[in-house]
């Protein structure tokens, strides 16, 4: 007994000692970090301890914590038997698998059509556009699909007017919402996500066109038999990546489309975890159960983000951004 | 033979017509967006809505929006969350890469427990929470404050810093230089570039940041310009009249329509001013390098 408390003391005097000299050294440098680390401990890890009014009747916040009600998993088994968690899981897995399915392949094409444009001109100025769409915010994307199709004055409804036909509702149309979210997940992504395309296409090495030129073959087949194998382990790691990320609808996107934090009109084919946190959260202020609906969604999540990444490590060379 | 190159000029053809179609469908909104702006009302009513012609041009919207309280306090506020928090943002976002460039001791503790947040988070609730017990709810500064270090700069800018050799330093620690002014007197100028990227990609994320507002501030007067015209949007989609939006009293005249979209103008109009410096910035290859691992 003495024996191992000895030893213990010893290991801890030594950590200390470490800790000491390390300070002695570098002291400024670790003084450089404080306020980031304060930020990191305020702003995120404090809320991680703050989860745990997902398994309390939550009144009382933090300190007085155990004051409150225990509760266990009551508040996961009723969000998992409650009729939202199918409709949300099944607009969750919809949403994004559609965009993960028709819109990824996008920006891998534009960014191989990018390559055929010889004129330098022309390709910078295509360029410039499609990358615009990704540093607007969704309120502003929204603004403008409102001033497109807006059933009063929209531009296309009043394009269909003077051609004789019916006006199209698609602001508020539940059988529209998952194809316009797509349609303008695509718009807005389209060209940000062809810059990798096209960064790994300038990466391979100029002699394998110059010995298939050699060999005869044509743009088409240096297209189809260099460029395409070349970016396709790109493409299958952002593809593995983006389905860890099943779960993470685009917030803002949704909220948005959905027509604002305040409408209703689409939650039938819209609601997806984040929407249902927010709403249950704070519109209603049911604390304790939207926290675990927002934990079950985390844990999930991760546990996909991590496998998802370890498959990419294996299989494709993926090296992470750790 | 020659039929193939016939194949190749068609379909060279076809690919300049499809990549001209998508930029048409990214140009067309915005022009039909900014000329219904410097539209009258009365004109876009009469054309029964966007005009794709020009009919006639005032600065009635445009003043109108200016002579609006809501949305010049709304355009303040974002103007003040996003040059101040751009400013704490690089500069603690910096502070925190520099050390961690360097081997330290907890280097690596401190650097996984900074990743970790990226993979995982407490949720909007304890969020809302916390920042409710410290008093941070219904200010400018909860929209700051969340956002104050991006563990993705933070990883970019310590990689960016690494590659910096520590020579360099070494003759101003001997000098008796303190950290503190060899970062922000050797090392900044050094990594110009990157802290450029980072502090423009900042200035956008701020500048777009309209949710956490929704979410922390209750008080609509202490909206920053993006959630108003959200609140805008969201009006007249529940009406679909326009008559709906803002305080209806002060605009008996006004430009309903053509209001919303020189709003609209209004916020996307200082993204387009910096976009040509931030194309310059990340064509340079600082954020590819970072997606590309």
């Amino acid at each position: 007994m003495k024996k191992t408390s000895g030893y213990c003391a010893a290991v801890n005097k030594n950590r200390q000692n470490k800790f000491i000299k390390e300070m002695k050294k570098h002291g400024s440098l670790y003084l450089l970090m404080v306020p980031g680390i304060l930020y990191f401990i305020i702003i995120r890890y404090l809320p991680m301890w703050g989860i745990s009014i997902a398994f309390f009747d939550y009144k009382v916040w933090l300190t007085n914590l155990f004051d409150n009600q225990w509760l266990g998993l009551e508040n996961f088994r009723s969000f998992i038997q409650s009729p939202s968690f199918t409709r949300i899981l099944r607009n969750t897995l919809g949403i994004t698998g559609l965009k993960l399915l028709i819109g990824s392949p996008f920006p891998l094409i534009l960014a191989l059509m990018l390559n055929e444009i010889t004129q330098k001109a022309t390709k910078r100025v295509i360029q410039t556009i499609t990358y615009l769409p990704h540093f607007l915010s969704w309120v502003i994307i929204y603004g403008l699909f409102f001033a497109m199709f807006n059933q009063t004055y929209g531009a296309v409804n009043n394009i269909l007017v003077h051609l004789g036909l019916d006006k199209i509702d698609i602001l508020t149309n539940k059988s529209f919402f998952w194809q316009t979210l797509l349609a303008s997940h695509i718009w807005k992504n389209i060209g940000w996500g062809s810059i990798i395309y096209l960064a790994s296409i300038n990466s391979i090495p100029t002699n394998l066109y110059e010995s298939a030129s050699i060999d005869g073959a044509n743009r088409w087949q240096k297209t189809c038999h260099i460029t395409i194998p070349s970016v396709l382990p790109v493409f299958a790691i952002l593809f593995i990546l983006a389905l860890g990320r099943i779960l993470n609808e685009d917030f803002q996107q949704v909220l948005m489309f959905m027509g604002g934090p305040d409408a209703v009109y689409m939650t039938d084919v819209g609601e997806v975890f984040e929407t249902y946190v927010f709403r249950v959260g704070l519109v209603e202020a049911r604390y304790s159960y939207a926290t675990a609906v927002g934990i079950f969604k985390s844990i999930v999540g991760l546990i996909l983000v991590i496998n998802a990444n370890r498959i990419a490590k294996k299989y494709f060379n993926y090296r992470g951004a750790w | 033979m020659i039929t193939n190159q016939r194949k190749l000029r068609v379909s060279y053809i076809i690919i300049n017509m499809l990549l001209i179609l998508l930029a048409v469908t990214i140009v067309v909104p915005f022009y039909m967006v900014i000329l219904s702006s410097f539209t009258k009302e009365t004109d876009l009513v009469k054309h029964g809505g966007m005009l794709f012609i020009p009919q006639s041009i005032t600065l009635e919207a445009y003043k109108t929006v200016f002579n609006e309280n809501r949305i010049i306090t709304a355009f303040k506020n974002s103007l003040f969350i996003t040059l101040t928090g751009t400013f704490f943002h690089v500069l603690i976002t910096s502070m925190l890469a520099y050390p961690l460039s360097k081997k330290l001791r907890y280097g690596k503790v401190i650097g996984f427990l900074i990743y970790f947040t990226m993979l995982f988070n407490g949720g909007l609730i304890p969020t809302f929470l916390l920042l409710k017990r410290i008093n941070l709810l219904n200010t400018l500064w909860v929209i700051i404050v969340v956002g104050l270090v991006s563990p993705y700069h933070m990883i970019l800018l310590r990689n960016f810093f690494a590659e910096i050799p520590g020579e360099i330093e070494e003759s101003a620690l001997i000098d008796g230089a303190g950290r503190f002014k060899i970062l922000f007197k050797m090392i900044f100028p050094l990594s110009l570039p990157a802290i450029a990227t980072i502090g423009l990609f900042t200035m956008v994320f701020y500048w777009n940041n309209w949710l956490n507002a929704v979410f922390f501030i209750p008080d609509k007067s202490k909206w920053p310009l993006p959630t108003i015209l959200m609140l805008m949007l969201q009006n007249s989609l529940r009406t679909q009249t326009p008559e709906d939006i803002v305080s209806i009293e002060d605009m008996a005249s006004v430009p309903a329509e053509s209001l919303k979209y020189a709003t609209l103008m209004v916020t996307t109009v200082p993204i387009m001013l910096v976009y040509p410096f931030l194309q310059k910035y990340f064509a340079k290859g600082i954020i590819i390098g970072a997606v590309k691992g």
